[in-house]
């Protein structure tokens, strides 16, 4: 069994605290002269044995208890038993290898999975390639899903880099997807795909490496690989292509380094893009809030990018001309002006046409990873701040709606819009009650009440997506990489994996395992899917709280203990 | 003085009618055996809870002065206060309390009656007919310690008997102590009434070493209850048999009890 957040284990030996204390306490009585034991062996003589063990019998209900929420705070797991799984670019570029062969030299006798595309295939000698060639097929789409099934399996993409589809695996994830790059001098390797993912290469075949750089007026780059250098050169035009080939197999890390002080937002793809929306929050003391925050959590794809190259935009509070600033960015998106937005951080006071606005970020960047954060702006930074040190989490408060579920007069869960809202307040926390309904929410959220699935391009022709406002979504963007779920409603976006990864910053994997579908197994052998154990500690929590309940009644406790 | 307390004193001489005499009218109206003896034997200043119709209409009228007739019956030729010195009396502050309350009772009975006293633990000790000048000079005689062990008494139809307990052990000469018809001054500490101790806790019955370990939180409220049903159940005992009944707790002023509950009734 693995924890996904192991840290909260360290809680364990506090939990048992009562019951040393009480059982201390047990060893070394106070010994006191007392004038009668009269009425106390009166008492003492009418109580059964397990009612005079009452005492300790509620102690180590309450360790119990505490145990539980310690465990369900660490969430624990079961992990997939699939160690590797194998993607093969099904297109039809790929017929030109011999894709077979090259699988069977480099996996060996592994035990592993493999798809083709999106179509799970059995390895067998009958497997022929030319026959299942699709004519689409979305690297992004197919790997996210496939992330999402298996967390726990190192992924291994092979394809020959048509399409992109080598620069949109990298998007999915850079940790757990393997590239095998079956040909090279087709690819259109980016300057930023070089720098960051090594991948496999072919002895002999000749690489055709793109540079893109949005300023044709001559910029020196250096090219390294695994730390010699490679080639000096000035680049004049925003593509250049270079040629060169590889003498042994093996793993590549290409650095490239535009020298001089040309690391300007002129020259440079800005490295994401804050969006914040009302200007109330949007004060002073905000943003420089909001530039410490960034600075500790958030990091660039390229190396020397900090938070000055954000791109911050400050978004109106009127429904319409937010909206329009946000098509404005999509356009500029859309352009290749703005296409490394890594990640769309929305910050809003709560407010009606809050949804509105984030179903238009969502709706026309899906594939950016918004993390969504409401509050009042005298809360809402504080509460960034506790944040910051357990990553970033969704969190909604005070939202309008049809109150579903509310404990001690406090609305915990708001239905608003055809979408579930989450409060959490922290000013009126009570341990037990909070705590225990956060989890079971936080579990409500990823049980099957969402039906979750990919989206892929063929969902889209020849129709139009609509968002849950009725309003009509641009389906051309790189779609593949939303992750939905069905409402009654509708569909909105609820996560989607970051680009990059770090430690300080979403692992795609932390962010899988978070949101995780998960919990089903797809056959009575092998389990797919990790198994958590979060919603059994809540039940079992329950029943114990319960118990305890029962205990205190029965034992007659006395309302202090 | 030690132990007869001069603020004692003083609250007693503000009230309206005499201790004395309403310490053994308290206990005594249902002790009366009606027409036994209706000779009349001397006056007696009206105290409240006196019979309403002993009072002399002709006195009142004459001098506007409030007395009782007492007849034959009504008179003591003695009596008799009786102080469990056991080891559960020398618990905290009781031992002086207790001291200060039977000093108190003998120098206010020993002013108009013939009191003995006895002080009374493993061994029975007479201390004879008191005077109010001797009264430091016994309570500075008493030892607390031992086991309360009440002997045989001759029945004494004209003795009025007090004893001043805190009942612990006592419970088995109970039968006797209503047979002699004592009137009881049940003397106990708020530990004793409230169980307010703390913590986990080894305690040792001050008088039979029996020994009982438990936590305190959890037994406190059985205990009050307990005790509650215990006390009531002593006090109806009395008051069934017509006799006085008072529960004293050390951490009050002692007098001001005794004034209370005389004033309640005679404890009843």
């Amino acid at each position: 069994m693995s924890f996904l957040h192991p840290v909260w284990l360290w809680l364990l030996p506090l939990a048992f605290l009562p019951l040393i204390l009480s059982l201390v306490q047990r060893l070394n009585p106070v010994r006191e002269e007392f004038p009668s034991n009269q009425i106390l062996k009166k008492i003492l003589h009418r109580q059964s044995l397990i009612h005079r063990n009452g005492l300790m019998i509620h102690e180590i209900l309450k360790v119990l208890l505490l145990v539980l929420l310690v465990l369900a705070a660490a969430v624990p797991f079961l992990k997939s038993n699939v160690s590797r799984v194998v993607v093969v670019d099904p297109t039809l570029s790929m017929t030109r290898f011999a894709v077979k062969k090259e699988l069977k030299k480099r996996l060996g006798n592994q035990e592993c999975r493999f798809y083709l595309g999106s179509s799970p295939v059995k390895w067998s000698d009958n497997w022929d390639f030319t026959r299942f060639y699709a004519q689409h097929f979305n690297a992004s789409a197919v790997l996210q899903s496939i992330l999402q099934r298996y967390t726990h399996s190192k992924i291994l993409f092979v394809t020959d880099g048509q399409k992109q589809h080598f620069h949109k695996a990298l998007n999915v994830s850079t940790n757990r997807i393997e590239m095998l790059v079956l040909t090279t001098n087709l690819t259109n390797a980016t300057l930023m795909d070089f720098q960051i993912e090594p991948h496999a290469v072919i002895v002999g075949e000749s690489f055709n490496l793109s540079v893109h750089v949005r300023n044709a007026n001559g910029l020196p780059l250096k090219i390294q690989i695994n730390g010699r250098p490679l080639f000096s050169r000035i680049i004049r035009h925003s593509v250049e292509h270079f040629d060169f080939s590889l003498d042994e197999a093996g793993i590549y890390r290409f650095d490239a380094q535009i020298l001089g002080d040309e690391w300007k937002a002129d020259n440079i793809r800005t490295a994401f893009a804050v969006v914040v929306l009302r200007p109330s929050v949007a004060t002073s003391h905000g943003l420089a809030m909001f530039h410490k925050m960034l600075e500790s959590v958030l990091v660039s794809p390229l190396p020397r990018a900090s938070v000055e190259n954000a791109n911050i935009r400050i978004i109106g509070s009127d429904d319409a001309p937010g909206v329009l600033q946000i098509n404005s960015l999509h356009n500029d998106v859309q352009d290749g002006l703005n296409e490394q937005i890594s990640l769309n951080l929305i910050v809003s006071e709560e407010s009606g046409s809050f949804t509105r606005l984030m179903h238009s970020v969502t709706g026309v960047f899906p594939q950016y990873a918004p993390q969504v954060i409401v509050g009042q702006p005298k809360s809402v930074f504080p509460v960034l701040n506790h944040f910051k040190e357990v990553k970033w989490s969704v969190l909604y408060r005070k939202m309008p709606g049809e109150v579903l579920l509310s404990i001690r007069g406090v609305p915990v869960l708001t239905k608003f819009r055809g979408m579930f809202w989450l409060n959490v307040d922290f000013s009126r926390f009570r341990w037990k009650q909070n705590v225990l309904a956060y989890l079971l929410l936080h579990e409500w959220f990823r049980s099957s009440v969402w039906q979750e699935r990919v989206m892929s391009e063929n969902d889209f022709e020849g129709q139009d997506f609509l968002n849950v406002d009725g309003e009509m979504m641009n389906p051309d963007m790189n779609v593949g990489r939303r992750v939905y779920r069905e409402s009654e409603k509708g569909r909105f976006l609820v996560h989607n994996v970051p680009l990059q990864e770090s430690g300080d910053c979403y692992s795609a994997d932390w962010l899988l395992k978070w949101s995780g579908g998960t919990l089903y197994k797809e056959d009575g052998k092998t389990r797919n899917k990790p198994y958590f154990f979060n919603r059994t500690l809540i039940v079992l929590m329950f029943i114990l709280l319960l118990l305890e309940a029962w205990v205190r009644k029965w034992f007659s406790f006395p309302s202090h203990l | 003085m030690i132990y007869l307390e001069q603020e004692a004193v003083n609250a007693v001489r503000t009230l309206k009618f005499p201790l004395d005499a309403a310490l053994l009218e308290g206990g005594s109206l249902s002790d009366r055996v009606i027409g036994s003896n209706m000779e009349f034997e001397s006056y007696a200043p009206y105290v409240p809870g006196s019979d309403p119709r002993a009072l002399d209409w002709k006195v009142l009228a004459r001098s506007g002065r409030k007395v009782t007739k007492l007849y034959g019956s009504d008179l003591r030729s003695s009596v008799e206060v009786y102080l469990d010195t056991s080891r559960s009396m020398d618990y905290k502050t009781k031992s002086a309390v207790v001291r200060k309350l039977a000093a108190f009772i003998l120098y206010f009975l020993s002013r108009h009656h013939r009191v003995k006293f006895f002080w009374i633990n493993e061994s029975f000790h007479d201390e004879g007919w008191v005077r109010s000048d001797q009264i430091e000079t016994l309570m500075q005689k008493v030892r607390f310690g031992g086991t309360f062990k009440l002997p045989v008494l001759r029945p004494q139809r004209k003795t009025t008997r007090f004893l001043i307990t805190d009942f612990w052990e006592t419970n088995e000469s109970l039968s006797l102590l209503l047979q002699n018809r004592f009137r009881i001054f049940h003397v106990l500490t708020p530990q004793e009434i409230d169980f307010n101790l703390k913590g986990y806790v080894n305690l040792i019955d001050s008088e039979n070493g029996s020994r009982i370990q438990l936590s305190v939180a959890y037994y406190r409220e059985l205990y009050a209850k307990e005790f509650e049903s215990w006390q009531s159940d002593l006090q109806t005992l009395f008051f069934e048999k017509g006799l006085w009944y008072g529960l004293i707790r050390t951490d009050r002023s002692y007098y001001t009890e005794v004034i209370r509950l005389l004033k309640q009734g005679g404890g009843k």
